[in-house]
Order: C-alpha cells, then structure tokens, then sequence
C-alpha cells in the first residue's frame, strides 16, 4: 500500500510544472490602456498554469452590465473570454483562479474605450492579503493549522511509540485517532477558506487541483484511520503505518509553493522533511505530555528534530525570499521573520525541559507556518 | 434430443452449466452496454449525463432488489420458465430502445424492463443451478459462473464501442436484442429445472441421493433473514462495505469510465477496451482471491483490496490527465480487485452468520451492494451534470474505499469469542 501511495503522490508530482502562486504577468487589453472600439474579447497571461475559478473573467461595461459571452477558455498559463459590447467609457475585469500548487488567488484591472470615465460599480479588493480576501486568507491558514496538528497528534504519536516507547497503551491509540479526526476536519475548513478567499461558491474551486489536493488529504487522514483499525487487530505494524507518514508529507508538496529552477519532488521532498520532524517533535511532545515516560529518549529524538527543522527551514527560507530586506518589504518575509523568532525560543523553552510552555509555544509557531504557506512567498 | 443427451456420456449437469454460463455471460454483456450508450445519446437527443445515469440507476438497482426474489420464482415455477421470460423481457425492452423519443422511455425500457431482465437471472441462477444439478464441484461451479457474470460486463464493451461509434447506437442496441433472442431457443430446447424431471441424479451424488423437498416459502424466508441481519453490527459492516464496493465498481467505473475518458479526449474504443482488459485483469484477480480466501483471514484480504482499490481511485483524476502507462497501472490494480471482494466476503458472511443462513443474508448484501452501484451511477452522473467533470466523484470513491477498508477490518470485534474468524470455503453461495 505504502508502494501504491508512493505512487499516487510521483504521478501527481511528474504532471505538473514547478511554480508558486499564480500571478497575473499581463493583458490584453493591458490594465490602464485606453483604446479606440471595444474589444473583442480579453485575455490575461499568468506566471503559470491556472484554472479557472467560478466564472474565472467577468468584465462589467461602464453601465455596470456584464458584457463577457460564453464560457472562459483556458489554455495552458493564459485564460480568456469573448467581450460583446458597444459602450465607451471604462471596463472592469474582475479574475479569480487557482494556481496548479492549489493557491487561490484574484484581481481586477480596468481599461477605457474612448474617453475614460467612472470604474463600474463592483466589489473592490482593495483590501486583499496576497490577492485573496483576508477572511478567506485566515480560514485557509486555519485549514492548515489543523492540518499541521493533525499530522503531529496522528503520525508523530505513531513515531513516539515506535522511536520512544514500544509498548501498546490504549491511550495513544485515541491520541492518534484524534489526529484522524483533525485531518479529516481540516479538509471541509480548507474548503470553505478557499472559497471565501475568491468569494465563490465551495462547488466552484472543486474542479481544480485544489480539489485534487483536498481528496488526498482526506485519504490520508482515511488510511491512518483505517491502518490504526488493521494496528489494533494484528497488535503490530505501527513502524509500517509510520512509514505511510512519508507519502502523506509528500502529497503536501502539492499544495506548498514550489521553488523556481529546482525539480517538483526535491522540493516537495525538502518541504516533507521539514514537516515531518514538526509532526514527530510536536506529536511526540503531546504523547510524552499523556503518559509521562520516555522523557530522555524523548528528548533525543526532539533534539533532532530541532536541528532538521534548523537546517530544512533555512535552505526553505533561502529558496523563497529574494533577498534579505524581502524580510521587511513582503508579509511573507514579515511572517517568516517572526516565525524564525518564535521557533528559536520555543527550541530555548525546550532545552529549558518546561514541557507545557513548549507545547503552547509550539502551537503558535504552527500557526504562523500554516499563516506563511498561505502568503505568496516573493519568489 | 434431451432424453438421447441425457443418455449419453457426458453428465447432462454440465450441458445446463453450459446454458447457465453462456446466458450469464449474454446477460452481463447486456448490462454493460449503457457505458457506451452514455455519450452517443448525449449527442443524439441532448440529454444530461444525470438524465441518462439516471435510468442506469434504476437498472442496476432493479437488478438488485430482483436477486433475492428471483431466487423465490425458480422454485416456484422453475429455472427454464423465469429465464425465458427474462431473456424476452431485455430482447422486448432493448429493441424498443431504438424507437425512443424522451427520457423516461429510457427509465422504463434500460431502467425496469432490462434490470429486471438481468436482475432474474443474476447471480442467484448460478446459486440455484450449482445446488440443484451438481454435489461434487460445486464450488468451481459457482466460481466459474460468478467469473463468467462479472467479466460477461466487461469484455463485449470494445465490440459494442466500436458498433455504435461506426454504425450508431441504435445497431449496438440491436446486436444486443439480438443476442437475448438467440438464446432463447438454446434454453427452450436444453434447459431443464431439476435433474429428477429427465431421470438423472445431480453430478457426483450418490445412488441413494434424494433430492431435497421444499422447505418454506422463499419469500418469507428472503424477509426473514433479514430481519436476523440488521440485529446484527457485522451484518451493517459487510453491507456497508459492499455498498461501497458496487459503488465503486459497476457503478461508477463500469458505467462511467468511458464518458470520463471521453471528456479527457480518449476515443470511446479505446476505453472500452481498457475495460475489458479490467475483466481480463478481474479473471486472474478473482481467481486468486478465492485460493487465498481459503488460506488468510478474509478480513484482511478485503481490508487490502479495499485499501488498493481506493488508493487506485484516488490517482485516477491524475493518471486520466497523464500518460496511457499511468492509465494502464490504474487498470491492471483496479481490475486485479473488481470482484476479488466476492469470495472472502462470502466467506466472511458464511463465518459469522453460519451455513444455513449464510446464503440468504449474503442475498440482502449483495442487494446492498447493487444499492451501491445504482446510487453510484446515478450521482457520478448528477455530479458531471452539475460541477462539469468528474474529479469530485471519483476521488469521493476512492476515500469510500479507504473507510470501508477500515469497517472491514474492525468486523467480528462485537462477535469475537463466539464465532471464530477462521476461514471456511466459499461453497456456500
């Protein structure tokens, strides 16, 4: 099965191009241009593959009408529609899409017709948060969230029996079933965060690889739940059920921001390390906080997974950001920059042995991690 | 002709095997043929795919419900008569689909007239015929008639594709009348109920063998039985999980792997014959789940298959966008387990239920199973209809698999200690 599901996640990777969020490169009419007679249709050209959400273009005449015809045609990293209409004035495009890495993500541009007047009456996204609106930008980060602790309580509980203390307690065992309950919880918030986010319809953002993402995270909340059932009967088998931990991280990189240059599976799989040692430092954390055994060996294995999250978490850090005054200028590098801060004295509380406060502690910097995968890192 | 047959030096008990597998095999061609049908008459009278799944749906649940009172009507008035009439009834019924105008005639005709048709001469016949003409082998005859029911759906799909894309649908439909009406006379002339009417003892029975009287009335036995199963936490778990399991496969992959590969631009050909080769592929895979069945605990071998089955789903939005060597490892994994949930689910039902009840509580799962298959088809072709692909759908399907996975392996746990999970043959179908 671990085959199988290996499997899943290299063909999911091998169709796909290497990008982060898709944003908008330009357009035709482009924003801003003032042109003679209406235009037949617009068409705009993104930094990478997209689908489209909900309508995907809607363009409002100076009237306030709808003037694009049919449905949106969406060819590879460019999207279009047929614009019918006679009126002068100005135009306003309105797009909404998903990024192949799943990132929703929208916008608007007006262009004129003769002379430029007023902008149609339309809802603004003046107050968007990495071109989504900020409601669904937390939703989103709170999907993630739960997803994050959701891994820790089911598969890091799995690695502390197996790396820390080998003997069956039925107390862990609900510990991970939790975990299947969180997994499976963070899918439908997911959903909702991402619609909010384009302000469409759930039904709408299911048909993209969002949808794709969103089906395999439930899988794998499902086959934790299911193998735990197969752990309990047989008595044995949790290092394989651990080991099914593997795909499930990868499959994650489908949904994380792929890095410019550099193959699909050596980022998800930089991405899976560094959330793997998460899942078995903090999953391990909450095991040892339940039966209050182990805590040496423990402490060992939490050791390294602070160094892996050290080293994993730089090289992430170097692949996204620009430069290092990114840290200042983007809200991705701001979150980044906190996030560093916090992960650095939750690893002193750690060392400190002050095991409630590092649980707390570590809740917070996952809840920034889930806030940062959410955001367009700047490169 | 029949008295000479019978005395002559083959067993006639392997003529009537021969009948039964010819006519189970027709009758599971004819039910396959609506994936073909899907697209074609989408274009001809601008139908929905959810109209059409629709009367799919039916079919497939009628084809169901009929199996446990089918059972009731050959020992009432006989093998020969109910299978005549039911080959009449899908010759009647698909002939006059090619004179339909509006969707319901489609309800009506593939919907009540064909399922029913189907559904008399399923599984249950193959049951019915093994216990009455044969005391040695029957299990390889139930295996065989079983294999010969579930790739009977498959392997007629590349000659039926490849009639309604170059001649049009309404020859496919045709052919298929056709060969309902031709076995007609096969079973007017060979068919008999019961070896006792020409004299004969059942294959393998002893000299002093007297053949079993009546017991009971069918139909209040059918009821009854399940009136013991839904008592029982078990019984919810297998029929919950072979609900999933007819879900998952006539149901959304026989029905709709072919539109689903057409909306991805494979030729309609071409993906019928990737279901045939799951039949070819479901021959091998039920063959060695039946001999495993007698060796492994058969809770985990559905826990597996389940297991697979839904991981295979969940590729498929992926591989159908990829390359054909993607597509082909889909098909080789998903044929493998088509039906290899039948044997150890038998087994199962036979463990925990006991031999006597055993059949009748396997008819009510196996009803829930075609409960499965008829929801499937109906809303993968609702959900096409309303969200323009059927990505939702299939990985829906493969995170059902994932939990039925899990509910068969916690099965038994309410009983533990007064039935063992030992395995027992499958011969009690």
């Amino acid at each position: 099965m671990l085959g199988a599901a290996l499997g899943v996640v290299l063909a999911a990777a091998s169709v796909r191009p290497a990008s982060a969020h898709a944003l908008l490169l330009g357009s035709d009419p482009a924003a801003g241009a003032v042109l003679s007679e209406p235009p037949a249709g617009v068409e705009l050209r993104f930094s990478e593959a997209v689908t489209a959400a909900g309508p995907g273009i809607t363009v409002l005449a100076p009237s306030g009408r709808v003037v694009h015809r049919g449905g949106v045609r969406v060819a590879g990293r460019n999207l279009s529609a047929r614009v019918q209409s006679v009126e002068h004035g100005t135009y306003l495009v309105r797009w909404a899409v998903i990024a192949q890495d799943t990132h929703p993500s929208r916008g608007q541009l007006t262009f004129s017709v003769g002379q430029p007047g007023p902008v149609p009456a339309g809802a603004s996204f003046g107050s968007d948060v990495g071109a989504v609106s900020p409601a669904g930008l937390l939703l989103q980060a709170l999907g993630r969230w739960l997803h994050f602790v959701g891994l820790a309580l089911g598969f890091g509980t799995l690695a502390f029996q197996v790396l820390v203390r080998p003997v069956a307690d039925r107390r862990l065992d609900r510990l991970v079933l939790g975990g299947v309950a969180v997994l499976a919880l963070a899918q439908p918030v997911a959903l909702v965060g991402q619609a909010v986010s384009l302000d469409l319809p759930p039904q709408d953002v299911l048909a993209s690889s969002f949808g794709q993402a969103l089906g395999l995270g439930l899988g794998g909340a499902l086959v934790l739940w299911s193998a735990a059932g197969a752990v309990r009967e047989a008595g044995r088998g949790r290092t394989a059920v651990l080991a099914f931990g593997v795909p499930v991280v990868l499959a994650d990189g489908l949904a994380g921001h792929r890095i410019l240059g550099v193959p699909d599976l050596a980022t998800f799989s930089l991405g899976a390390v560094h959330e793997a040692a998460m899942a078995v430092w903090a999953g391990g954390l909450i095991a040892f906080l339940v039966v209050r055994e182990g805590g040496r060996r423990f402490g060992l294995v939490a050791l390294a997974c602070v160094a892996t999250l050290a080293a994993s978490g730089a090289l992430l850090a170097l692949a996204h950001l620009r430069s290092p005054s990114d840290v200042t200028s983007s809200a991705y590098g701001a979150v980044l920059g906190v996030k560093v801060i916090a992960a650095a004295a939750t690893a002193l509380v750690a060392w400190l042995g002050v095991r409630r406060v590092e649980a707390a502690a570590l809740a917070g910097v996952l809840a920034l991690a889930a806030l940062l995968v959410s955001l367009p890192p700047p490169r | 002709m029949v008295v000479r047959l019978a005395r002559g030096r083959v067993h006639y008990a392997w003529i009537v095997f021969g009948v039964t597998f010819f006519t189970l095999l027709a009758a599971a061609g004819i039910r396959s043929t609506p994936g073909v049908l899907i697209v074609p008459l989408e274009h001809e009278f601008g139908w929905t795919r959810a109209e059409i799944s629709l009367a799919v749906g039916i079919n497939l649940l009628m084809f169901g419900l009929c199996g446990p009172f089918a059972a009731a009507l050959m020992a009432r008035f006989g093998v020969r008569r109910v299978l005549l009439i039911a080959l009449l009834l899908i010759a009647v019924g698909v002939g006059l689909t090619t004179a339909m105008r509006q969707p319901w005639q489609l309800d009506l005709l593939w919907g009540f007239v064909v399922g029913t048709g189907t559904g008399s001469m399923a599984g249950v016949l193959a049951a019915t015929v093994a216990n009455r003409w044969f005391v040695a082998r029957r299990g390889l005859v139930i295996g065989i008639l079983t294999a010969a029911g579930a790739t009977g759906q498959l392997v007629f799909l590349p000659v039926l594709a490849t009639l309604a894309v170059n001649q049009g649908w309404r020859w496919a439909s045709l052919v298929v009348a056709l060969a309902a009406l031709a076995a007609v006379p096969v079973v007017a002339l060979l068919m008999r109920d019961d070896p006792a009417r020409i004299g004969l003892k059942p294959y393998g029975a002893a000299e002093d063998f007297k053949s079993p009287s009546a017991v009971g009335n069918p139909f209040a036995a059918a009821l009854s039985g399940l009136g013991r199963g839904v008592r029982s936490i078990d019984f919810w778990l297998l029929s919950t999980s072979f609900f999933i399991c007819g879900a998952t496969t006539n149901g959304l992959v026989g029905t709709h792997l072919i539109p689903a590969s057409v909306d991805h631009g494979i030729p309609e050909v071409t993906a019928a014959g990737m279901l045939a080769l799951i039949g070819v592929f479901d021959v091998v895979g039920t063959t060695v789940s039946g001999w495993l069945t007698d060796r492994v605990d058969s809770r985990w071998l559905i826990f597996w298959y389940y297991g697979l089955r839904g991981l295979s789903l969940l590729l498929l939005p992926f591989a159908l966008s990829s390359t054909y060597l993607v597509l082909l490892l889909f098909i080789v994994f998903y044929g493998l387990d088509w039906v290899a949930t039948v044997p150890p689910t038998i087994a199962l039902t036979t463990n925990i239920f006991g031999r006597e009840r055993a059949a009748i509580i396997f008819g009510w799962v196996f009803a829930a199973h075609q409960f499965g298959a008829a929801f499937a088809a109906f809303m993968a072709g609702a959900l096409r209809t309303w969200l323009g692909d059927y990505q939702v759908t299939f990985l829906t399907a493969g995170l059902l698999c994932l939990i039925a996975s899990g509910l068969v392996i916690r099965i038994g746990r309410a009983s533990r200690g007064e039935s063992p999970a030992r395995p027992l043959a499958p011969e009690a179908a």
